[in-house]
């Protein structure tokens, strides 16, 4: 597992790294700007599900998220990269591309969309609860829920397809207790003159393209 | 779209007596869309009514839970946490709210939203999939469902 680091760039001199560690990391050599700057783009990746290994930061622009998507955390984190992996496994090379056009909360108690599992009594205690059992870890209390609206575009839209991404969406949310909902776009309704001036359009300008 | 929660109605019975009636909005909701659909006068308007026709009998199923909401997204969140997860009503009534959900949004927010017939005879599908086990779940009564069966022919919704 690897050690825990919090680092904090300051205005000071390169070389010179305020950070707060435990004996073993302090066996790390000072660090300057740049690597503390790629540390923490590293982190972020990671903590947003996009890279599987931990590792150095790549070039490679598609892996850093944008500020939505790294703002996610949680669920709906695990709903967007669930939906992602299910999609794409199901239809493939049919798939061109996911956008993550918003979030918005839902006027939902959090405990009525946790999964079946976790309402159950499988799921950790949370803040609120009776300790009791084994469950003596206190887990914070569920966020709540919030629908993620996601651009899926495909190579071409039929009722597979559709079918496809709309079990994918149940499954995350029976799975996760977050709201997946993907407006699915073809190739040929993105390109037209009337698509672009689509409301949608603008959205998919500004969006962030799920990695 | 805002999130807003339906005026509770407060106790069992009165809560029975809103799922009633949203069950029966949702048999007026599916009527007409099938009508409109036969018709051919307009298939984004017959998909809209199919899909209301689809979240008023999620309504009417969760009202006597106390979870009725009138945001479509979060009656599809509940619905799934709350019945397609307890397996108190099937996994293809959950698919055709979300189709429906998915429907409602692409109409709003695209233009042209590639309602073709086969998508159409899905959603209209669907959403008799989920009055009809409503119908179940609540115990309604009265006369048979006023829904014609579904068009024999393929060009009935186009």
């Amino acid at each position: 597992m690897r050690p825990r680091l919090e680092l904090q760039v300051s205005p000071a001199p390169a070389g010179e790294v305020r950070r707060r560690a435990s004996a073993r990391e302090l066996m790390i050599a000072p660090i300057d700007e740049v690597s503390c700057r790629r540390a923490a783009s590293d982190a972020l990746t990671r903590r947003c599900g996009l890279v599987d290994a931990p590792g150095p930061a790549t070039d490679n622009a598609r892996a850093m998220p944008g500020p939505l998507l790294a703002s996610l955390k949680g669920r709906d984190l695990r709903a967007l990269t669930g939906f992602r992996d299910r999609v794409r496994a199901s239809l493939g090379k049919r798939l061109h591309a996911i956008y993550l056009l918003g979030r918005r909360a839902l006027d939902v108690p959090a405990e009525a969309a946790l999964p079946a599992r976790a309402a159950a009594g499988g799921g950790p205690a949370t803040a609120g609860a009776r300790p009791g059992g084994a469950a003596l870890a206190l887990a914070p209390a569920p966020e709540p829920p919030g629908e993620l609206l996601l651009l899926v575009e495909v190579e071409r839209r039929d009722l597979w397809v559709e079918e496809q991404v709309d079990a994918a969406a149940l499954e995350v949310a029976l799975a996760t207790g977050a709201l997946v909902l993907p407006l699915v776009r073809a190739e040929e309704e993105v390109a037209g003159d009337a698509a672009r001036a689509a409301p949608l359009a603008a959205r998919r300008a500004v969006s962030e393209e799920v990695p | 779209v805002t999130a807003a929660a339906s005026p509770a109605p407060s106790g069992p019975a009165a809560r029975e007596a809103h799922a009633r009636r949203l069950l029966e909005r949702a048999h007026a909701a599916l009527l007409d869309a099938d009508l409109l659909g036969r018709s051919g006068a307009g298939s984004e308007g017959a998909a809209l009514l199919a899909c209301e026709a689809a979240h008023l009998a999620a309504r009417a199923l969760l009202a006597p839970l106390d979870l009725d909401r009138v945001d479509p997204a979060a009656a599809t969140l509940l619905l799934d946490a709350r019945l397609v997860a307890t397996d108190r009503i099937s996994r293809a009534c959950g698919e055709a709210l979300h189709r429906a959900l998915r429907a409602r949004r692409e109409v709003a927010e695209a233009e042209g939203a590639g309602l073709y017939a086969a998508r159409l005879r899905a959603l209209r599908d669907g959403a008799a999939l989920l009055v009809a086990e409503a119908d179940i779940l609540l115990g309604r009564e009265g006369p048979a469902p006023s829904v014609p069966p579904p068009a024999d022919d393929e060009e009935a919704l186009e």
